[in-house]
């Protein structure tokens, strides 16, 4: 069973479902939104005396709630050929633990879960439109880390986008980013109807190749380009910082759009997820509380 | 120039180029190259195995097609003389050598002379580094060993093989003359030209060989030396010889001194009873070798195949440091 973690939204949901979190539809809730005649409510139990003799039409007045309302969890997963690499891990398994708790966790909250992965193209097969069915992510969780990756780029994530619903769904974007800023920007700039989590996924090894004086030839499974690398102290820095300022321009770029990134280089913990809506949940209040 | 023992082999030189065009060297997968920072160390690193490998191919390729130096005729100047060994293997010539006229059989020498005549040359070839030396050795027939030849050591062997065996038969000193003085028909004079006759002497020359030696000697212009070996019971040479030889002379030797004497060319004779005469024979030889010599020598075919085949090995052994360093495992 899959890790579970908890999660909130700092915007109202638009669904009418019901479901665990603030939405802006009047209904059955503990949240009060105003006042209206009681012929549109036609909910006798909720008459506001004390209103209906401020009335100067000296109508009943009845007091409406916000129900609360379900959302969608989708994760917009990179299927390009970078995330097969085998590292101290294969980043599809940390995509699959990631898919499999988001799973679990809508489940648990009443939310729905959607997955849609892409790597040159939309990818179809991997496509699950948002459901409630339970034990889903099970079933995704393993396809996905048996698949073998071959997309020479992740350029159909922007396509992915469009699949994704016009309401506002909370969206956890899992991909190494490994494509230019720019296009990191445009997706971006595509999802900006939802809220988004960007889950940057790299792996320790990436960063820290094997100790010792060594010559490494790397090829990239997306380009086929290769290059060989005299491994030593100083290319170790060199290539620790590359990654350094490679995450704070993805960073940069991530709050400029008001989203705070995840970077998972050891894998997925569900309490990081937890974590993070918790440290999100706390930027919200205001300064001084 | 240069040529190759098998051109065909040459066809797989553009083989060489794969290497430059595509690595053989064991890769790792890496999620994004586009992210490794450019580091002009490896970047240098990676063309130098690259070439070293390509260079490694190619000359094993040029290595296996045999490259050799065609062989090829190079004009030497030097000082010497041309000096044709004419050596007696007759009979005669196993029989022990006598020394000077004044010892006697118990004295020091129980050589033959056969031997005496090979230690005496072998001495005299090595004093003359820079003549031409050939060689002919007679018996009843003239047997022609080598040919006029800059090479000390072929000269060397050429005296130890005159040594090799018994005596052939009896003594005609003048065909071996005659083939002696073959050496320098049909060649431009370039320097001094001199027999070396060693020989113990019995030898009877008729008129008509007689005839044809003096003209040979005269036209050819070749001074005779004689080193003489002394047999037992023989007079030696004479200290001052008469001009001519007389129908009554019953030494052998004498009749052929006196005939050389006659034959108005150089001559000069020397009796080999010690090591000084021997040293009179080499400073004769080089007074007269003062005179610039000009020779053909042709250098022969030789394989060039090693230097291909060494930078073959050096470019492996490079490589083979690269390879040990190499890590097939990124992480």
């Amino acid at each position: 069973m899959a890790e579970k973690f908890h999660y909130d939204i700092n915007w109202r949901a638009g669904n009418h479902y019901p479901g665990r979190h603030r939405s802006w539809h009047q209904g059955g809730g503990l949240e009060f939104r105003g006042h209206a005649p009681l012929l549109d409510v036609s909910d006798a139990r909720r008459i506001d005396l004390l209103a209906s003799l401020k009335d100067p039409l000296e109508r009943w007045i009845a007091r409406t709630y916000r129900q609360r309302s379900a959302i969608a969890l989708y994760v917009l997963a990179d299927l390009s050929a970078s995330m097969g690499v085998e590292g101290q891990r294969r980043k599809l398994h940390v995509l699959a633990d990631l898919a499999e708790s988001v799973a679990a966790s809508a489940h648990h909250s009443g939310d729905a879960f959607g997955f849609i992965g892409a790597d040159e193209a939309a990818h179809e097969g991997f496509l699950v439109p948002a459901t409630r069915t339970a034990g889903i992510g099970v079933a995704l969780g393993t396809r996905l880390r048996d698949f073998v990756p071959t997309g020479a780029s992740a350029s159909g994530l922007q396509q992915a986008a469009s699949w994704l619903p016009l309401r506002r769904s909370l969206v956890f974007l899992v991909s190494d980013l490994h494509f230019p800023l720019a296009s990191v920007d445009t997706l971006l700039a595509a999802l900006s109807r939802h809220a988004v989590v960007p889950c940057v996924v790299w792996d320790r090894a990436e960063f820290s190749p094997r100790p010792g004086l060594r010559i490494h030839n790397v090829r990239d499974p997306e380009t086929g380009e290769t290059r060989t690398l005299l491994v030593r102290p100083a290319l170790r820095r060199a290539l620790a910082a590359s990654f350094r300022r490679r995450y704070r321009a993805l960073r940069d770029l991530f709050v400029h759009r008001g989203m705070q990134p995840l970077l998972l280089t050891d894998g997925f913990r569900a309490e990081v997820l937890t974590h993070y809506f918790a440290k999100m949940r706390a930027a919200d209040l205001p300064q001084g509380l | 120039m240069f040529g190759f023992a098998h051109p065909w082999v040459l066809a797989a030189l553009p083989l060489s180029l794969l290497p430059l065009w595509r690595s053989a060297a064991a890769t790792s997968w890496y999620s994004w190259v586009g992210i490794l920072p450019r580091d002009s160390l490896s970047d240098g690193l990676a063309s130098i195995l690259r070439v070293l490998n390509a260079v490694a191919v190619g000359a094993t390729i040029i290595a296996l097609a045999a490259p050799f130096r065609t062989h090829a005729p190079l004009e030497r100047v030097g000082q010497g003389a041309e000096i044709v060994v004419l050596l007696d293997r007759s009979r005669s010539m196993d029989q022990a050598y006598a020394g000077s006229p004044t010892s006697t059989w118990w004295g020091p020498s129980r050589d033959t002379k056969a031997k005496v005549a090979q230690r005496l040359l072998a001495q005299f070839a090595a004093n003359r580094g820079h003549d031409r030396i050939g060689m002919v050795l007679f018996s009843t027939l003239p047997i022609r060993v080598v040919d006029l030849t800059p090479r000390p050591e072929v000269v060397q062997a050429a005296i130890r093989a005159g040594g090799l065996g018994h005596g052939l038969a009896e003594t005609d000193a003048g065909s071996g003359l005659l083939a002696a003085l073959s050496y320098f028909e049909n060649r431009p004079y370039t320097g001094a030209r001199i027999i070396l006759l060693v020989s113990d002497g019995g030898s009877d020359i008729d008129f008509e060989t007689g005839r044809r030696v003096q003209d040979l000697m005269k036209r050819e212009r070749v001074a005779l030396y004689w080193l003489y070996l002394r047999s037992y019971g023989s007079p030696g040479l004479l200290r001052d010889p008469g001009i001519g030889s007389t129908p009554t002379d019953s030494v052998p030797e004498h009749a052929l001194q006196r005939y050389f004497e006659g034959m108005g060319t150089p001559f000069r004779a020397y009796e080999a009873e010690n090591p000084e005469a021997l040293k009179r024979a080499i400073d004769d030889v080089n007074r007269l070798a003062n005179l610039p010599i000009r020779y053909i020598e042709v250098i022969p075919r030789s394989d060039r195949s090693s230097t291909p085949y060494v930078l073959a090995l050096l470019c492996s052994l490079a490589l083979l440091v690269g390879k040990y360093l190499e890590s097939e495992r990124w992480a």
